[in-house]
């Protein structure tokens, strides 16, 4: 996978994006960090993130449909390319690496 | 109540909109809307509606702003082309209006950058020294009592050493001596061929500190210690021409020959002459200390430079300094108190009392930049104009557009092109022209300078203002047009209503009487100036100044001077086109340099005089009246020292009023001191014009004896024969004064120098009006043309129905007339404070007049009513038939 690698928060929006499937765009990806991690998230830092993984080609965008909670406002549903699940299986796989490096302490 | 959003508030919807590309607002503003509305149920309203508004404002960042497509893609591309053909295709089609915009405009430009050149010129003084900005100039206060009688640039020379010993804050500090008071200071240069001599005003004596502290670049010899041993000079490079031809100079020896010190110097180092952007004014340095060895620093003669630790508090030290004083000889009720100045304002700002050169006046440059701005904003609103009068013209085009997709900002787009096109076009004229007049330019001013000295000067680089210049011109010249063309509504366009805009007419009516408000000021500004010059020029100096030949004594004085004098006096006197020969210490048109403080015993008034020695011959030659008493015989020399006796002066009226003698006669043998000696009153002479009139009558006191400067008074028609007479007198002077430079000055000419800054000046506020006056006649031609055309019909059909000439003139000029009254109301009131402020700064002024007004008033009204006439004269004499036939 060359050179190419994710940054931590990148690497978490698009875990999220593989998760959530249809009902991944800016505001979900969003409410689903600060719930499941408790982390201040703003927006603008997911939609920021999302376009550029859509620049590198890891996630592939299309319009959705519209709520009355969003004003009438169409979403953009974004899913994972077949690069962008590569990348996360990579990604997970180096990690699992890394952690057997790290000695096991002994839980009594 | 429902407080749920179904879009965001207008601000933050703008605000997204602006920055986010098109593609991406809809699901971003669908994102924040949804967040705010469930955050609405979570945390309440107020607390989610800040959360909002941060949330809004982070979209600002780059990862948003920079995924709008910056580069010209190539669409972009290809709209900024076809914004450049539409904008060249617009001015092909209007000759007229092109030319005349880039004329006004490039004639403008031109003006400015010309007085951006100049300001730059002198904002550049005394920035190049390594630590200008903390370097300080001490200069004294001198009090009478409480009253304020003088300002010094001059202190003692115990000032030096007390600052470097008691005040911690100064890190160095430099002294130089002026020798200008001196009567004699000459230099000779022994060679084998004889000697080489020459007097110098030039020469100060200096300490070896000021080379750290004003920069200098040594061409021969070193720097580092070139003034510590007594007895050595510096030259620079003209000064060392004078006396080497060329060869090595370091090491030669120069014997100085001056009033207060005689001795023999050795060069030790050559500097590049001074640059023209420095208050200093020298040609040679001598050191300080050979002067100490021989007591002759005891006068208030010193110039004292210091500087500061970057952090020091200026305003506090120099409270501090209030509290330093010196060991003189003063009288109880003298007090002098300590100041400083930075070395970078005193050519600008500083106006005292024996500056070693006269500065420059910063009203004339603030004034030389609101006339920059005037002119410039003349030939924007003359854009403004002509563009807003063509509205008709452009409107259905704008239609059209808009009907075949244009958006707004197109439109705005394309009113930007044409105005970069016309306003970089007219650049490239002004730089063109500048170039051309920069010659003119330089001599008029009197300055020089070169481009490169002005790009070290950072922001005061003219670069600088040329692209300020650019963009102002294009933003504020395409603002206003092209908003009122973007929001014309096309259907009401193409259906060919009529455009009632009265907002728009009245913002171009506001626009017009700016503009002729501006050139009827500066015309009578022009003819007030005027007035004011020939007034100077004419008026009766007092004293006849006319066939005077001024010739500086020989410095060679020894037992055998007097006779010698004597001698070629009398020699000179045998040709007959010299009528008399009188010495004094100075001469009418130059600043006398000695003053001295006189007071009356009786009515303890006191004056700070200006001492003149004047022989016996002076007042007869200079035809100065002598009001009262008698005039100086030879008896009233002064013995082997001055003061042994009650020494006889002559004082002026000014000086007579000053120290309150009832009245001119009453002043006559009374008995006054001129420091501590007592002198007599003999005679009272009328007051005359020693200094240009900008300053008024100063108190002069005579006192007699032969002095070092020859008035030599040359018969009424000896023009012809000037030169002969000069080599004459020069052969008779290198035989009864071998060794002794001929320096000689033609008084008449001498005095005109002095107003030539001033008529200078007013060459350039001359040529800077004209051109104003011509640039807002360029605009009221376009206008008035554009009017007549667009109203021939209305002329047409009303000429035949029978309308005459006179009826066609008020149809088309009543507008304008209006708009020209008006300016005359604003303009003359703000004229008269403005001429009234200048004039009061010249003691001898003349008095407005009512036709100091009227005529530029008339003359302005005369020109725009000519212009408005000769469009409709084009009008009037148009065919009626073609006209109504065209459509």
């Amino acid at each position: 996978m060359g050179k190419e690698f994710l940054g931590e928060f990148e690497e978490l929006v698009l875990t999220l994006v593989a998760g959530l499937q249809d009902d991944a765009y800016g505001a979900a990806i969003a409410e689903e960090i600060e719930q499941r991690l408790k982390r201040d998230v703003t927006l603008s830092a997911v939609h920021v993130t999302l376009y550029r993984l859509e620049d590198k080609g890891y996630i592939k965008s299309k319009t959705g449909g519209a709520t009355k909670e969003r004003g009438g406002r169409r979403k953009r549903i974004y899913s994972v390319t077949s690069a962008g699940m590569a990348m996360l299986k990579t990604m997970k796989n180096a990690r699992i690496d890394l952690w057997k490096l790290v000695p096991q302490l002994k839980m009594s | 109540m429902d407080k749920r959003f179904t879009s965001l508030p207008g601000w933050a919807g703008r605000f997204l909109r602006c920055i986010c590309p098109d593609d991406l607002y809809e699901e971003i503003e669908g994102d924040l809307i949804q967040h705010f509305n469930r955050n609405v149920s979570r945390i309440g309203y107020h607390k989610s509606y800040i959360r909002l508004c941060l949330a809004v404002l982070r979209f600002f960042r780059p990862g948003i702003l920079f995924r709008n497509r910056l580069t010209p893609g190539y669409n972009s591309f290809d709209l900024v082309s076809n914004d450049l053909r539409l904008a060249f295709r617009q001015l092909n089609r209007n000759r007229m209006f092109s030319l005349l915009n880039i004329a006004g405009l490039s004639i403008s430009i031109a003006v400015v950058l010309l007085i951006v050149v100049y300001t730059s010129f002198h904002y550049s003084f005394d920035k190049k020294h390594q630590h200008f900005g903390y370097t300080y100039r001490v200069y004294e206060r001198n009090y009478e009592g409480a009253a304020l009688t003088f300002e010094s640039a001059l202190t003692n020379y115990e000032v030096a050493s007390i600052l470097k010993n008691e005040y911690p804050e100064v890190k160095n500090c430099t002294q130089l001596m002026p020798t200008d008071s001196w009567f004699d200071c000459a230099l000779r240069f022994d060679r084998e061929n004889g000697a080489v001599v020459h007097n110098e005003r030039k020469l100060f004596f200096a300490d070896q500190q000021f080379f750290e502290i004003f920069a200098a670049e040594a061409i021969a010899g070193d720097l580092n210690n070139a003034l510590t041993k007594p007895f050595s000079v510096v030259l620079t490079r003209s000064a060392a021409n004078r006396y080497f031809d060329d060869g090595n100079p370091i090491g030669k020896v120069l014997h100085l020959k001056g009033s207060f010190e005689e001795n023999n110097y050795e060069v030790t180092a050559v500097i590049e002459d001074l640059p023209a952007n420095t208050h200093l004014d020298f040609e040679i340095l001598m050191s300080l200390r050979s002067l100490e060895m021989n007591q002759g620093t005891g006068n208030n003669d010193f110039y004292t430079y210091i500087t500061v630790e970057r952090d020091v508090d200026v305003a506090a030290l120099e409270k501090k300094l209030s509290f330093l004083s010196v060991p003189t000889i003063l009288d109880a009720s003298q007090r002098v108190e300590h100041r400083l100045q930075a070395v970078k304002d005193i050519h600008l700002y500083s106006n005292l009392q024996d500056e070693m050169q006269p500065g420059a006046d910063a009203e004339v440059i603030y004034f030389l930049i609101a006339i920059g701005i005037v002119i410039i904003s003349i030939a924007w609103i003359n854009y403004v104009n002509l563009s807003i009068s063509r509205i008709f013209e452009r409107a259905r085009q704008v239609g059209i557009r808009k009907v075949t997709g244009a958006t707004k900002s197109r439109i705005v787009g394309q009113f930007f092109t044409e105005s970069v096109v016309i306003n970089l076009l007219s650049l490239g004229v002004a730089v063109a022209l500048v170039r051309l007049a920069m010659p003119l330019f330089q001599e008029l001013l009197g300055i020089q300078f070169s481009w490169n000295g002005l790009a070290d000067l950072g922001w005061h680089n003219p670069a600088v203002y040329i692209l300020l210049i650019l963009g102002l011109g294009v933003m504020l010249s395409a603002l206003y047009p092209s908003r009122v063309l973007a929001a014309l509504n096309p259907i009401q366009v193409l259906k060919g209503k009529s455009l009632a805009n009265n907002k728009g007419s009245f913002f171009g009516g506001s626009l017009i009487t700016f503009q002729f408000t501006c050139s009827i000021v500066l015309a009578i500004a022009v003819i007030v100036i005027h007035e004011q010059y020939s007034f100077m020029q004419n008026k009766k100096l007092g004293v006849d100044i006319d066939q005077m030949l001024i010739v500086k004594a020989p410095s060679d004085t020894d037992s055998t001077y007097q006779n010698r004098f004597m001698a070629f006096k009398n020699y000179a006197s045998m040709n007959l086109q010299v009528k008399n020969i009188s010495t004094s210490t100075s001469v009418p048109g130059e600043n006398i340099e000695w003053t001295g403080r006189i007071s009356n015993p009786l009515s303890r008034l006191t004056c700070n005089g200006h001492i003149q020695v004047a022989d016996t011959g002076y007042f007869q030659s200079y035809n100065i009246q002598l009001l009262h008493g008698r005039n100086f015989n030879l008896a009233d020399y002064p013995g082997e020292k001055f003061g042994q006796k009650t020494e006889p002066v002559i004082l002026n009226e000014k000086a007579a009023e000053m120290l309150g003698f009832a009245s001119l006669e009453d002043a006559i043998d009374k008995t006054i001191l001129w420091e501590n000696n007592r002198c007599t009153v003999v005679g009272v002479v009328g007051n005359y014009h020693q200094q240009p009139l900008k300053s008024s009558f100063k108190p002069i006191v005579y006192t007699a004896n032969s002095g070092p400067l020859m008035s030599i008074k040359l018969a009424r028609n000896s023009e012809k024969d000037f030169h002969n007479l000069i080599v004459m007198l020069e052969k008779a002077w290198q035989k009864f004064f071998p060794n002794n430079a001929f320096d000689f000055f033609y008084l008449p000419d001498f005095y005109k120098s002095h107003y030539r800054a001033e008529r200078n000046m007013r060459t350039v506020i001359d040529i800077i009006s004209a051109l104003a006056l011509v640039t807002s006649c360029l605009g009221l031609l376009g206008i008035s043309s554009v009017a007549a055309k667009r109203r021939l019909k209305e002329v047409t059909v009303r000429k035949v129905l029978g309308a005459g000439w006179t009826d066609v003139v008020y149809l088309l000029s009543k507008k304008i007339i209006v708009l020209i009254c008006v300016s005359v109301l604003i303009a003359v009131p703000l004229a008269l404070i403005q001429c009234v402020h200048w004039l009061g700064r010249y003691a001898f002024h003349i008095d407005l007049r009512i036709w100091h007004f009227t005529l530029p008033v008339a003359l302005v009204v005369l020109i725009s009513f000519f212009t408005i006439m000769s469009q409709c004269w084009k009008v009037f004499m148009n065919g009626s038939i073609n006209v109504l036939k065209s459509e």
